[in-house]
């Protein structure tokens, strides 16, 4: 990591700063009772001076779209919103990789959108390596690329587009594809020649279209 | 069953008002000022000027005052036993008899007695409430810390006790609210937790009790994870985002307390009127 290596354990709390983690409940790590404490708590740790860890967490709640909620206790927020005062609080220490450890599993469909949806521009804009550890193939196929483990092991690597257009092995791992890819699939088997690799609704429906232009004399 | 809805002890309220804004170590200062004011006093009229002035305060701080009777809804069989027990064990035997109950005598003076003795509780836990409510925990426990951080070379983990008791508030609703939930999980089974004496009660709350052991120990280790995670290690080179500052408005508070509380203990000791 950064030229770092994480078994050193010296070197375990540089690591810390550059990487961030978000875990699975979004109760079980936040430790204050304000949002913006909480916020400042990991700049805190870092030891920065006052004001600018006043900055970076007015900053950091902007990004995530949580600064009206600043003096709002934690256990009064919704899930999604909770996990976005966790990424607040990693967003802080300015970390160069952000990994989300199953942080979208216990939340509801619009707190999984609202967290997808921020890490996805934190990805875009803050230029922020995100590694998100995922069982919901939806998700994973939002990737750029895809690591499959199994015991330990990494046994599928590749793109989405790679990685979904192999289902047996995906089986094997009890794993499924995601829908809009098992959709693909079965109207390829139904006899469609859909060209390239929709993995999400809009991208289905490009395809779609593109073939129905492209049928019609 | 809300439960969060009758616990209101230790829970901050944040408003915009000069109270929240003072430093905690005056605040701090202060309430225990108060404290000492509240056993000192030994008469009714006293405490008539303190509670007006809890009111005064609590109007200052823009807390209602339906709060101020909600923290006291935990202590109400205490006080219900302390008021009995002052009225009939006082010991007072001298003051006019005004119900005769067999061998039990309430005297005028037992009466006032009891009364007095709960209304000291009473504005005990007030004056506590107040100052958990315009606190925020975390400055709270600075507060603490800074108060401790002398006496750190003699032993006393100051951090970490500010720590430990910032993290127990901060996971207060959080467990309460997964109190009730497994109650309603163990009642869709079943449980009954009102019924029965006083021992079969007692009994039905295990069912509660274990599983709120496992799962508290279970998010103390996720937590300290996700503490380690965002690089904590002990107050060691530690900052703060807020550093505690006092400003006009705590002198203000120091001398106004401290004055207050300088001439009541002189005429109390100096027999002043």
């Amino acid at each position: 990591m950064d030229g770092l290596d994480t078994r050193d354990q010296p070197a375990v709390w540089q690591v810390r700063q550059r990487v961030g983690m978000v875990f699975q409940n979004p109760d079980n790590q936040l430790v204050a009772t304000v949002v913006e404490e909480d916020v400042a708590f990991g700049p805190e740790n870092l030891g920065l001076p006052p004001a600018e860890i006043r900055r970076r967490v007015e900053e950091a709640l902007r990004v995530v779209e949580m600064g009206e909620y600043r003096h709002h206790a934690p256990h009064l927020l919704s899930g999604g919103q909770k996990q976005r005062v966790a990424i607040a609080g990693i967003l802080a220490m300015r970390p160069m990789c952000l990994i989300l450890d199953e942080a979208t599993a216990m939340l509801d469909p619009q707190g999984r959108a609202e967290v997808l949806q921020t890490v996805a521009r934190l990805n875009r804009e803050e230029d922020i390596t995100i590694v998100h550890i995922t069982h919901a193939m939806e998700e994973a196929a939002l990737a750029r690329r895809i690591i499959a483990l199994a015991a330990g092991r990494i046994v599928l690597e590749g793109p989405p587009a790679e990685v979904f257009e192999q289902p047996e092995a995906l089986r094997r791992l009890r794993l499924a594809l995601p829908p809009v890819a098992a959709l693909v699939r079965g109207l390829r088997a139904a006899g469609l020649p859909l060209r390239g690799h929709p993995l999400t609704v809009d991208q289905l429906v490009d395809a779609l279209t593109g073939l129905a232009a492209a049928r019609r004399p | 069953m809300e439960l969060t809805r009758y616990v209101s002890i230790g829970q901050y309220l944040p408003r915009d008002s000069v109270v929240h804004r003072l430093d905690p170590r005056t605040k701090i200062g202060v309430t225990t000022l108060l404290m000492v004011v509240i056993f000192v006093i030994t008469d009714f009229t006293g405490y008539g000027l303190l509670a007006a002035s809890l009111v005064g305060l609590f109007l200052l701080a823009q807390i209602p005052l339906g709060y101020a009777a909600r923290g006291l809804r935990p202590i109400l069989f205490l006080l219900l036993l302390t008021f009995v027990l002052n009225l009939f064990f006082s010991g007072l035997r001298e003051g006019t008899p005004l119900v005769r109950l067999g061998p039990l005598v309430i005297t005028s003076e037992a009466l006032s007695r009891a009364a007095f003795i709960s209304l000291r509780l009473v504005l005990l836990v007030v004056a506590t409430s107040l100052f958990t409510y315009t606190t925020s925990p975390m400055a709270l426990t600075d507060g603490m810390e800074r108060l401790l951080r002398p006496f750190r070379r003699i032993g006393v983990p100051g951090h970490e006790l500010a720590m430990m008791m910032s993290i127990a508030l901060r996971f207060i609703p959080t467990l309460l609210e997964e109190t009730e939930r497994i109650m309603k999980a163990q009642m869709a089974r079943g449980a009954e937790f009102q019924r029965g004496n006083l021992l079969r009660r007692a009994r039905a709350m295990l069912p509660i009790l274990v599983p709120l052991f496992v799962s508290a120990f279970r998010r103390a280790d996720e937590l300290a994870l996700a503490m380690e995670a965002r690089a904590y290690r002990g107050g060691e080179g530690r900052t703060r985002m807020k550093e505690l500052a006092f400003a006009a408005r705590d002198a203000v508070a120091w001398i106004v307390s401290v004055f207050a509380t300088a001439v009541l203990l002189a005429s109390r000791w100096l027999g002043l009127p």
